[in-house]
């Protein structure tokens, strides 16, 4: 198992934001969390991440390979990539460089084919690798961000609203890239408000309404946008 | 912890620095700055050196070429010293300009130190002039400010810091890394001045005590720096607001709380101005007598004691010059006055130190500067002990002449007679020596405490905030 969370909660200032949380990601699956803004979906990533704030009242526990983080936190994070909500690209550095740089953070060598390799997989025209990514699109820095998790060679994936501010077109490629992902044994877990994307590339759908996790049960045979918005609202 | 993943995280904010290209000019106008500083106060201390060589050299040539003369006249002929210089001047020149450096000594006269209180001590008392030292308390912590107030607010807004974070990226790697980002070129600046520093100082007074602990107060100090603004920039969530808080720092640190201080203190424990002190000195004198009236209690007693002491009646039938023996008297009770006077001066300015000492916390720009000032021995302990020296040194030279006058000068032709210039040669005229570091030990020991504390607070402040993403 790449992620078991086992009756988590997590209170803060006495208000429960994560109640009583179970889910369970495998390789080669890919798990979309759904949920409106202050559903605690940025909280269960960070929490995942072990990142929570000091002060956050936890029980429960969330093991990355089996690895729990409430006590392994350093060793379960070498299993994880993760891609933020902002691609975090330094405008600074070119592509390659921002991979070489995140890459040395970890202590991961990686070759200069190797990181071409990498973005090549991720489909960024090569004529961008050795320019400096301020001049990059969002769709752009998000290859960045997905090679330089394909080079981080992780098992899981965490992968925060990736399609936020993207084009269709842009959407679509990520789409792909995350079954990609998941074709090549990796654990994805993607949390986003867009319900299309999430059903194009999750096997498992999970809501998240008030701290709590519900999965979802697709009719495929009655994808009407009322569904969708039903489906959104946590009243399908 | 990772060094390299430390030096990669310094060595990615100067490539950015370095993309940026402001920060680099900012630097370029800081070393110019502190270049343009350097010349301009090594050319100001080369003329107070001069200037203290060139009066040394005449004094001791108009003193030795004075004829045959009346030892009254001698005395009130003068003698001029000058305080010695610590090459450390050039760095922090303190109170030079305000407390002056030449000192005219002349019989029964105040010495013509100036009395200056607190307020001239601190750094808008000297503004106008551009020093070395000023450019650590002052243009480094704003040059740190604006290079360095994004430092981490930026990361946040990019995204960077909770990628990293999330990556396994330990918050205090990535804390030391911009850190060091910020520190290291700024203690290559202080080390390249310290190294300059130490080639021209070779030799003087205590050189490398005195060079060590201001290096050691400035690299605190810069380093206090560093931490205050990567923990503001941690806490800020806008780059806008980094900004803001980390200038209000600044504007309380750097300028508010050090004038303020001591204009408080100005108040607290006013100084008299000379003029003022003479004429109290004067009051006193009047008291005590007057050696002109022969109905004088004070000089008829001493004219009985006197009389009894030799066993005459009258003065005529002494063996010395009973005028040699009242000037000495008269130069004790003077000195006496005078030597209270100052004393009282030297309370008012212990006072309102002490008080600016006991607030020292709230500035550590002040405490640098208090610090600056001692190492180059141009505080206000170290130009009292010259004060105390060069009045001691009078004193001992007009009672010298006036024991002369009382026993080589003739009563019955006092005025008209001259005395060899060979006792001029040999008066009593001991060279002034710049006091040693351990006068303002008060000081330096409260400058270092605050200093440390001042690491210390932004240390915790940022050990506090370093979790946040």
């Amino acid at each position: 198992m790449l992620l078991e969370i086992k009756e988590f909660s997590c209170e803060f200032h006495q208000k429960t934001v994560l109640k009583a949380l179970n889910l369970t990601l495998q390789a080669s699956e890919v798990v979309a969390i759904l949920g409106s803004n202050g559903a605690g979906k940025s909280t269960l990533l960070k929490c995942i991440l072990g990142l929570q704030d000091k002060q956050a009242q936890i029980t429960g526990d969330i093991l990355v390979s089996g690895l729990s983080m409430l006590h392994h936190a350093n060793e379960a994070r070498k299993h994880i990539a993760y891609v933020p909500e902002q691609p975090a690209v330094y405008g600074h550095l070119s592509a390659i460089e921002n991979i070489r740089y995140f890459l040395n953070l970890s202590n991961i060598k990686v070759t200069n084919s190797e990181i071409e390799n990498y973005l090549n997989q991720v489909g960024l025209k090569s004529t961008s690798w050795q320019q400096a990514s301020e001049e990059y699109s969002k769709g752009m820095k998000q290859k960045v961000m997905l090679a330089l998790a394909l080079a981080k060679q992780a098992k899981l994936l965490l992968m925060d609203e990736p399609n936020s501010g993207l084009d269709p077109q842009a959407t679509e490629e990520l789409n792909q890239l995350i079954i990609a992902c998941k074709n090549n044994g990796m654990g994805v877990l993607v949390v986003t408000h867009d319900v299309l994307s999430a059903l194009a590339f999750s096997d498992q759908l999970q809501m998240l309404t008030q701290g709590c996790l519900q999965t979802v049960t697709i009719d495929q045979s009655n994808l009407s946008l009322d569904y969708l918005k039903q489906l959104y609202l946590g009243q399908a | 912890m990772n060094m390299t993943a430390v030096w990669g995280v310094a060595c990615n904010e100067w490539r950015r620095l370095i993309h940026t290209r402001t920060p680099v000019l900012l630097l370029l106008m800081l070393v110019s700055l502190w270049v343009i500083a350097t010349f301009s106060a090594h050319h100001h201390w080369q003329e107070h050196a001069r200037h203290v060589a060139e009066v040394t050299k005449k004094s001791q040539q108009d003193w030795h070429s004075q004829p045959e003369r009346h030892p009254h006249r001698v005395s009130h002929y003068g003698d001029f010293v000058a305080k010695p210089l610590h090459p450390l001047s050039v760095i922090e020149p303190g109170i030079l300009d305000q407390s002056g450096y030449l000192v005219y000594l002349e019989a029964h006269r105040l010495n013509s130190a100036n009395f200056n209180p607190a307020t001239e001590a601190t750094s808008l008392g000297r503004f106008p002039l551009i020093t070395p030292s000023m450019i650590v308390q002052w243009w480094m912590p704003l040059f740190l400010i604006m290079v360095g107030y994004h430092c981490i607010t930026s990361e946040k807004i990019i995204g960077a810091l909770a990628y990293m974070r999330g990556n396994g990226t330990s918050a205090w790697t990535i804390a030391i890394g911009k850190y060091l980002s910020l520190f290291i070129p700024l203690l290559t600046l202080l080390l390249i001045q310290a190294t300059i520093t130490l080639v021209w100082t070779l030799g003087s007074d205590q050189a490398l005590l005195r060079l060590l602990s201001m290096l050691a107060g400035q690299i605190v100090y810069i380093s206090g720096w560093c931490l205050l603004v990567i923990s503001v920039s941690w806490q800020s969530r806008q780059l806008h607001s980094a900004l803001l808080t980390l200038l209000l720092f600044w504007v309380c640190i750097c300028i508010i709380f050090p004038k303020g201080l001591a204009n408080i203190a100005q108040i607290a424990y006013p100084t008299q101005p000379r003029t003022e002190a003479e004429y109290h000195a004067e009051q006193k004198l009047k008291l005590i007598g007057d050696s002109h009236n022969p109905d004088d209690p004070h000089f008829a007693a001493f004219k009985a004691q006197i009389l009894k002491q030799y066993g005459v009646s009258n003065t005529e039938n002494l063996p010395v010059n009973y005028n040699g023996l009242l000037l000495q008297e008269g130069e004790r009770l003077t000195t006496q006055v005078y030597r209270e006077q100052q004393a009282l001066h030297d309370l008012q300015l212990a006072n309102q130190n002490t008080m600016i000492r006991h607030w020292l916390w709230l500035s550590p720009a002040l405490a640098l500067q208090y610090l600056q000032m001692a190492s180059s021995g141009n505080d206000i302990t170290h130009h009292q002990a010259f004060i105390k020296q060069a009045e001691h040194r009078r004193f001992q030279l007009i009672q010298y002449l006036n024991q002369i006058h009382t026993h080589k000068v003739h009563q019955h032709d006092d005025k008209n007679t001259r005395v060899s210039a060979d006792f001029w040669a040999k008066a009593p005229r001991q060279p002034i020596g710049l006091a040693p570091l351990s006068v303002s030990q008060t000081s330096i020991l409260s400058a270092l405490l605050v200093l440390s504390a001042w690491l210390l607070l932004p240390l915790l402040l940022l050990k506090r905030v370093i979790q946040r993403i």
